[in-house]
């Protein structure tokens, strides 16, 4: 794999952004594999992922307006309903129809494991099913996703091989670390978190979401319920931990 | 620091990228003037850079009022050297303007700017990261006062946009734009209630627009209102506001807040097109019937083979 991001990606199912982040009448701007998207829910829970760009003039559909049923764009006021992407009204002309080419670039998406999976093109017969390489009981609490300034092949290396970033991570003042990094499958790493203090270990998933060629987030996951009381705490441990990888990465990327 | 030597700028002077290329840009764009400043806001005998169609340059005002400019030459000299090229120059609505070639033509005319109870007014130099071509469109657009500029120049639901025309006038090889009407709760400064504006829209410059609308006060004399577009890079621009107004009411301080309370509601617009240059093929972006003006210019556009700050047919 070149770091250039490949075409057929385009096919694959991404974590894009957490749930709990696509609240009441937002509208979140992300990208995936250079493709800018406003990802927004509508009034029913509904989740949609388009292109980022009213198709009349440019503008960004992300500075508009989620109405709960549509995107009003920022620029002219059209509208574009849930779903299909449809223009349904263009308040320039109010009695007119809007031709149904006028319409949003819209992507498939799902909700599944607490983040929003988005695939930019259909792959053949494949289902809109994420890979979660889990077959035993899934007790799923999702964590902060991290912003890198590095290609998601480079951070993937770095997660499996590097030793220095190994040291880094085991540094004993971030209270955790991670050990039995494996990947299970492009883009979905598989490791081991162990709490320092308590020597408990839960399973966790690292999932690498590529913005652009050279920008990544990582989203990351654990197999466990967090319960309430140290809920702050290990939200801020795990913090630590993918800040710190988070800034090796983009360090060793400075230096090649 | 001698008097500066200087060349006349010849097409073998400028940058090649100017010359060779043929994707960057027709020719006409870099023999067109090219405003690069307003008067108001220069001292004289200080050096001020700038970067104009990609060209890093330096101008200055000296003190018989003779304005010069040259390419920078690497070095990032303010001063300019024997190795400077020297640009054509000229001052006109109060502004400099450069040519990077050889200018064929005067600067587009406003006869009105002469009229002796003008307010001629430079209203502000706005840098805004989008190209000069999408910052004119934006100013020949109606349909967007209802959203951007709620309460000024537009307000809900009055929000049709009745037919008008748009037409490339041959002769003098600009766009028109005429009976564009459109209801305006407070179109002005000397504005005190809504009411049905007419608007008349020049375009005689690639980068530079004029906008006629009736006065508030004197329905039969009509204010404008100018946009002066410096195209700095190809998703960069300078914008300057030129009023010239019929207002004996408002001090120069109101007119310019005015008008800069409308641009920047437009400049987080402008900032957010994607892609910052504007196409030129009229199926990259699905137009109504009151996109006629934007059509008619991005055809125009076509026609005189602009390309800088455009994405070609």
């Amino acid at each position: 794999m070149t770091s250039a991001l490949d075409k057929s990606f385009r096919g694959w199912l991404f974590p894009v952004v957490r749930s709990q982040e696509v609240g009441l009448r937002h509208i979140h701007r992300s990208q995936l594999l250079n493709q800018e998207l406003a990802i927004w829910r509508d009034d029913d829970g509904q989740i949609n992922a388009w292109e980022n760009r009213c198709p009349h003039r440019g503008t960004r559909l992300s500075i508009g307006l989620n109405t709960g049923v549509e995107i009003r764009c920022q620029y002219h006021g059209w509208r574009y309903a849930s779903q299909s992407g449809q223009c349904t009204f263009i308040p320039a002309h109010p009695t007119m129809e809007p031709s149904p080419r006028y319409c949003v670039n819209t992507f498939e998406c799902i909700e599944k494991y607490g983040y929003v999976w988005v695939r930019l093109e259909k792959d053949k017969d494949e289902d809109l099913e994420p890979l979660l390489p889990l077959t035993e009981k899934l007790s799923l609490t999702t964590l902060r996703s991290v912003y890198t300034m590095a290609s998601t092949t480079r951070i993937r290396d770095w997660l499996i091989s590097d030793c220095e970033l190994q040291i880094k991570v085991n540094s004993p003042s971030l209270g955790c670390s991670l050990t039995e990094i494996q990947q299970r499958h492009s883009f979905c790493l598989e490791a081991l978190s162990i709490n320092d203090q308590t020597d408990k270990s839960v399973t966790m998933f690292i999932y690498l979401h590529p913005l652009t060629d050279d920008a990544t987030v990582i989203h990351p996951l654990v197999n466990a319920s967090i319960s309430p009381e140290i809920r702050l705490d290990e939200f801020r441990r795990y913090n630590r931990l993918f800040g710190t990888i988070r800034d090796v990465c983009e360090a060793g990327n400075a230096l090649n | 620091m001698g008097q500066p030597k200087m060349v006349e700028s010849s097409v073998d002077q400028l940058p090649s990228r100017l010359v060779d290329d043929p994707a960057w840009s027709g020719r006409t764009v870099v023999d067109d003037w090219q405003v690069v400043g307003s008067l108001d806001q220069i001292e004289v005998g200080v050096n001020y850079q700038t970067v104009l169609l990609d060209v890093p340059i330096t101008f200055n005002v000296t003190g018989s009022r003779e304005v010069r400019a040259w390419i920078n030459t690497g070095c990032g000299s303010q001063t300019s050297s024997s190795a400077s090229v020297r640009l054509k120059t000229c001052v006109q609505y109060r502004y400099i303007w450069v040519s990077l070639g050889q200018p064929m033509q005067n600067i587009f005319e406003i006869p009105e700017y002469y009229e002796p109870d003008r307010r001629n007014i430079h209203a502000a130099t706005i840098r805004v990261k989008v190209s000069a071509p999408r910052a004119i469109e934006n100013f020949l657009d109606l349909a967007h006062f209802p959203f951007v500029h709620p309460g000024s120049l537009g307000e809900e639901p009055f929000t049709e946009v009745k037919d008008y025309d748009a037409v490339i006038l041959e002769e003098s090889n600009e766009v028109l734009a005429q009976k564009c009407c459109f209801w305006q709760p407070n179109a002005m400064p000397t504005a005190t209630e809504g009411y049905e504006v007419e608007y008349v829209y020049r375009v005689p410059h690639p980068y530079c627009a004029i906008l006629y609308k009736a006065n508030a006060i004197d329905m039969n004399r009509m204010d404008i209102v100018s946009i002066f577009v410096q195209p700095v890079s190809e998703e960069e621009c300078n914008a300057n506001m030129f009023l010239a107004m019929i207002d004996d009411q408002n001090s120069d301080t109101v007119i310019r807040s005015f008008q800069l309370q409308i641009f920047a509601q437009d400049k987080p617009i402008l900032e957010n097109q994607v892609p910052k240059r504007l196409p030129l093929d009229l199926r990259a972006e699905m137009s109504v019937r009151c996109d006629a003006l934007s059509t008619t210019y991005r055809r125009w556009l076509h026609k005189r083979d602009v390309r800088f700050g455009t994405i070609p047919q």
